[in-house]
């Protein structure tokens, strides 16, 4: 059976085109889905945020100068999910400068990070990264926490006249 | 198939394409659009708490006139006390301090406010002061007549209590004359008094089963502001004895009354005194200027609008927050608008 050479490279051509569109399509799609995950990911950190200076505003008000030991605590109201991608949370500092960053844990190059307006508050703030030994025995603070863990918190505590420690961690005594 | 047939295949191909990747990102845009809209009201609710509990740094920044917008750190308007604070409690000083008629020394521009905010060049701010009472005077012949309506459907306010006291110059000195009303059915209130025709201020208090708004009105008055324990002033004048009054708004039991003091005035500058000791509750100076022939009237001005757009020209994505605050003893609705500038 004679197949004409055109025939051949036609329907190579045409091969090659619904392959190459469906690449362009997946790109595409994953560009789109891209977009609206850096969104969600940026309204979960501005969330956080508003949390953390929200607590250090009330702490200050609350408390004024003095120290207490009284940890005020906010648990976060969170996805438990996005796009069915497990997200975790966390707080750096970095050069004087501490961030919300949130990430998800399936794809390393997708997070965002926003900055804590620190300079709103008026007071010294101090960002707990890591292990801190807290007056509440049931917060567990930790430097980065899970977004579906329902007892995800961020934490206040004034522990000194012109100092306040803020950071995120998990609430042991919840649900 | 021919050779047109091929590139037909191609052509429907590519289309289905373009058409298929053009409807993914009109479809996600609404999605990115409420993430962001959503954005708006968490940075919204970020800003209220930080303008209404916050009271700054320096925390007297309102009061202390030396304290220029560069030398601020954080940006509140939160009464400052060492031993009491209240929930939702605005400093008057500080409000003032956004009034764009004061001298522009003390105006805090609102690039400052949002930059101090963290609001950066991404968000636009306004805030809107409105009265919860909408307190109208008007004067007719020996008396003033007021209404007093709510703000947010214009309906009269029926059995308010009206105190009303109209402080003048006579013989050069200050004389006063105390009033009280209710508002009737139709909102209103008929005082009445001999000296409204000369210079004067009048302070008004309207309570409302606790609901209470201060209002000033000035007949004749050279205008002066009342900043922490400054009276500055827009012209050089001589301030006869170097002595003031201060209007007092107390409540006493279950009414509100208007008092004076009187204190000294020591002059730091051609334009500015400096008050001995201001009231707590202090709302507003007079002074006698020029050998008893003017009357200057300083009053704590609360501005209607403040924020990085114009007046009247909110983008329609703008997010809307209110809150009920106390300034200098009134009630007011604040009322907050946050947009994104860079969409």
């Amino acid at each position: 059976m004679d197949v004409p050479i055109e025939h051949i490279v036609g329907t190579a051509a045409l091969i090659g085109l619904v392959i190459s569109a469906a690449l362009a399509y997946k790109t595409i799609l994953g560009y789109v889905e891209t977009s609206i995950l850096q969104a969600q990911l940026r309204q979960i950190a501005e969330y956080i945020s508003m949390n953390i200076v929200n607590l250090i505003s009330l702490a200050e008000f609350a408390y004024g100068n003095a120290s207490t030991l009284t940890v005020m605590v906010k648990v976060l109201k969170l996805p438990t999910d996005l796009a069915g991608e497990a997200y975790l949370v966390r707080l750096v500092c970095e050069g004087g400068d501490c961030y919300v960053q949130v990430e998800l844990t399936t794809r390393s190059g997708l997070s965002t990070r926003l900055p804590i307006n620190l300079s709103s508050t008026g007071t010294r703030v101090i960002f707990i990264t890591g292990e801190v030994q807290l007056p509440d025995h049931t917060i567990k603070p930790s430097n980065a926490v899970y977004g579906g863990n329902p007892n995800a918190v961020v934490w206040c505590w004034k522990n000194g006249s012109d100092s306040t420690c803020v950071g995120i961690g998990v609430w042991m005594g919840g649900v | 198939m021919h050779s047109y047939e091929y590139i037909f295949t191609a052509v429907i191909a590519s289309a289905i394409l373009t058409a298929s990747s053009t409807i993914a990102g009109i479809i996600s845009q609404p999605s990115i659009n409420v993430s962001e809209g959503e954005r708006v009201k968490i940075v919204a609710q970020k800003i209220v708490t930080q303008l209404t509990l916050n009271p700054g740094n320096p925390p007297e920044w309102g009061s202390a006139v030396k304290i220029s917008p560069e030398d601020l750190t954080a940006f509140g308007l939160a009464k400052y006390g060492e031993a009491t604070r209240g929930t939702y409690v605005l400093d008057p000083d500080k409000v003032q301090r956004l009034d764009a008629n004061i001298p522009q020394y003390l105006y805090i521009p609102p690039n400052v406010a949002v930059k101090l905010l963290g609001l950066g060049v991404e968000y636009g701010l306004k805030l809107e002061f409105i009265p919860v009472l909408d307190v109208n005077i008007s004067l007719r012949s020996g008396g003033v007549y007021i209404a007093v309506s709510s703000d947010q459907s214009m309906l009269p306010i029926v059995n308010a209590k009206v105190v009303a006291r109209l402080f003048y110059l006579h013989d050069g000195g200050v004389e006063t004359d105390l009033k009280n009303g209710t508002t009737d059915i139709n909102g209103n209130c008929d005082i009445g008094f001999d000296r409204v025709d000369s210079d004067a201020l009048l302070v008004i208090v309207v309570d409302y089963y606790g609901i209470c708004v201060v209002k000033t009105y000035t007949l004749n008055c050279i205008r002066a502001y009342f900043i922490g324990n400054q009276l500055i002033l827009n012209e050089q004048l001589t301030i006869t004895g170097s002595k003031a009054y201060q209007v007092v708004v107390v409540k006493s039991g279950e009414t509100y009354v208007i008092d004076y003091v009187q204190c000294n005035l020591t002059q730091t500058s051609p334009l500015t005194y400096d008050v001995t000791y201001v009231e707590p509750s202090a709302i507003a100076l007079l002074a006698v200027a020029d050998d008893g022939t003017t009357l200057v009237a300083a009053y704590k001005d609360v501005p209607s609008s403040y924020g990085s757009t114009p007046r009247g020209t909110l983008p329609f994505t703008a997010y809307m927050l209110e809150r009920t605050v106390m300034i200098g003893g009134s009630l007011y609705t604040l009322r907050i608008y946050v947009w994104r500038v860079i969409l």
